[in-house]
């Protein structure tokens, strides 16, 4: 999926587990990927394959992404956006979250308890960074890298997924006043499990501020930080919780 | 939680429902004619159920535009449904700033108001406040000229007021450099803040584990970054 995918691992478990995540993202990779022409979900984009060709695991992924088009009134949307293959296929925006969520079960059924999984800054973490020591998740300042705009911790199970344009592309201009109005940077997803993280992260990005309240509403569970190209964030309050 | 989609097991059997089956026809149809696809020919095919009063008005668009369509329901809705609220700052923010100017404040200008809308710590401007307050004391002892405040920062972000002197009074209170930048985005944040938390955004150098950012177009930057956060967490949890 183009990124890289850290496995960091705070007790001692046997090199098979990392290994069969490895193998796991390794196949996610080769079925899932719109970077490779030859993966199921770049032929089916393409209309070499159809969906009687998908197995059952790709057909479970694209059901999940038609539920979550209909749950975000189509803000996710996984036909609306040009994949690198040049499809209009692209379930990348769940499949990166999906597939992490379960290296992360992958892990824990071999023991491990205390972990963190980031793939391309989609998180999922389990237990403690050190006994008596939470996780710190640093969420990106948009224009300084180095830099977190806010830090989140957490002890147990969480996930943090944000989805963002760190570029300052052209203003959106508010036709009514003239004025252009705030663009969206970056929106953070916090909450259980990195499937929906991932995929809210996305679908708020698309909806805009007004996305957070849709999150809040809809989605209790799960917490939502946004950045403005404006410098400024908004944040639902059970974000609160996880600030430190 | 879970059971609100299916179970995502690689192994259970999914069923993906007819409409992704026509909806992929009908994107297969598109690709041949990229011009046709803009417009959205798989819109409207799908028993969603009516988005009465979401925010989400446009479907099946390019993200962008959905985007900009999110964006102009916002403004409106801002306009339109949440004066009353705004109303209401505008109102805290007129008392904030005659505090502020002193004895000078029938002289406030609208714009002032506005900020202090978004502001309502803006009487915390050094500058401003004492010279307001000179001019209540001796209200011939300033002298004519334009004086920028310091940068003030609240919770809101930072905040320069500079006033202008004429004949010994304040004739003119202006702001510099306020939150936010424009009056919609100032709108926009008002809306937001009575149901969801709205500050300046921070830039933090605290230690950190890991960090959660969007690479889907950056993946150098992750590599880079995430290799090296990792390597100085190891450092120091080592």
């Amino acid at each position: 999926m183009g990124m890289a995918v850290s496995i960091d691992v705070r007790d001692n478990i046997s090199r098979d587990a990392i290994d069969e995540v490895v193998t796991w993202l390794h196949h996610v990779n080769a079925t899932f990927s719109t970077y490779k022409i030859d993966s199921p979900i770049s032929r089916l984009g393409s209309g070499e394959l159809t969906l009687d060709d998908m197995s059952d695991e790709v057909l479970g992924v694209l059901a999940m992404c038609e539920a979550l088009n209909a749950d975000t009134n189509g803000a996710f949307d996984v036909l609306a956006v040009l994949a690198p293959n040049g499809n209009f296929l692209d379930p990348s925006g769940l499949v990166k979250g999906w597939s992490i969520e379960r290296a992360a079960e992958m892990l824990s059924a071999r023991g491990a308890t205390n972990f963190c999984i980031n793939a391309g800054g989609d998180i999922a973490i389990r237990g403690e960074a050190a006994p008596g020591q939470p996780w710190r998740v640093g969420i990106r300042h948009p224009d300084h890298a180095e830099l977190s705009a806010a830090v989140i911790t957490a002890s147990g199970r969480l996930a943090v997924a944000t989805s963002a344009t760190y570029e300052r592309g052209a203003h959106i201009i508010d036709p009514a006043s003239g004025a252009p109005i705030a663009e969206v940077a970056s929106v953070t997803i916090v909450g259980p499990d990195l499937t929906f993280a991932d995929a809210y992260a996305t679908s708020v990005f698309v909806m805009a501020v007004p996305g957070l309240t849709w999150l809040q509403d809809n989605h209790p569970d799960y917490a939502g930080f946004l950045i403005t190209h404006d410098d400024r964030a908004l944040s639902t309050p059970s974000f609160d919780q996880y600030r430190s | 939680m879970q059971d609100r989609w299916p179970a995502p097991t690689p192994d259970s059997s999914n069923a993906v429902d007819p409409l992704m089956q026509e909806r992929l026809a009908r994107l297969r149809r598109a690709a041949v004619a990229p011009s046709a696809r803009t417009n959205g020919p798989a819109n409207n095919n799908k028993n969603v159920k009516p988005s009465a009063g979401s925010t989400a008005t446009a479907k099946r668009r390019h993200a962008a535009k959905k985007s900009r369509v999110a964006a102009l329901a916002m403004s409106i809705s801002t306009t339109v449904g949440l004066s009353a609220y705004f109303y209401q700052l505008n109102a805290a923010a007129t008392a904030t700033a005659a505090s502020a100017a002193g004895a000078t404040a029938s002289v406030v200008t609208p714009g002032v108001v506005a900020i202090g809308a978004a502001t309502p710590g803006a009487s915390s401007s050094a500058v401003s406040a004492a010279k307001a307050e000179a001019a209540a004391a001796t209200p011939s002892g300033l002298k004519d000229g334009t004086y920028a405040g310091q940068n003030s920062n609240n919770r809101w972000g930072t905040v320069q007021v500079q006033i202008t002197v004429s004949a010994g009074a304040i004739t003119d209170v202006t702001a510099l450099r306020v939150p936010g930048g424009n009056g919609q985005s100032q709108q926009i944040n008002d809306y937001a803040a009575p149901i969801l938390r709205s500050e300046a955004l921070q830039a933090q150098s605290s230690k950190i584990d890991t960090v959660s950012g969007a690479t889907y177009t950056s993946n150098s930057y992750m590599k880079s970054l995430q290799s090296a956060i990792d390597v100085a967490r190891s450092a120091t949890a080592g």
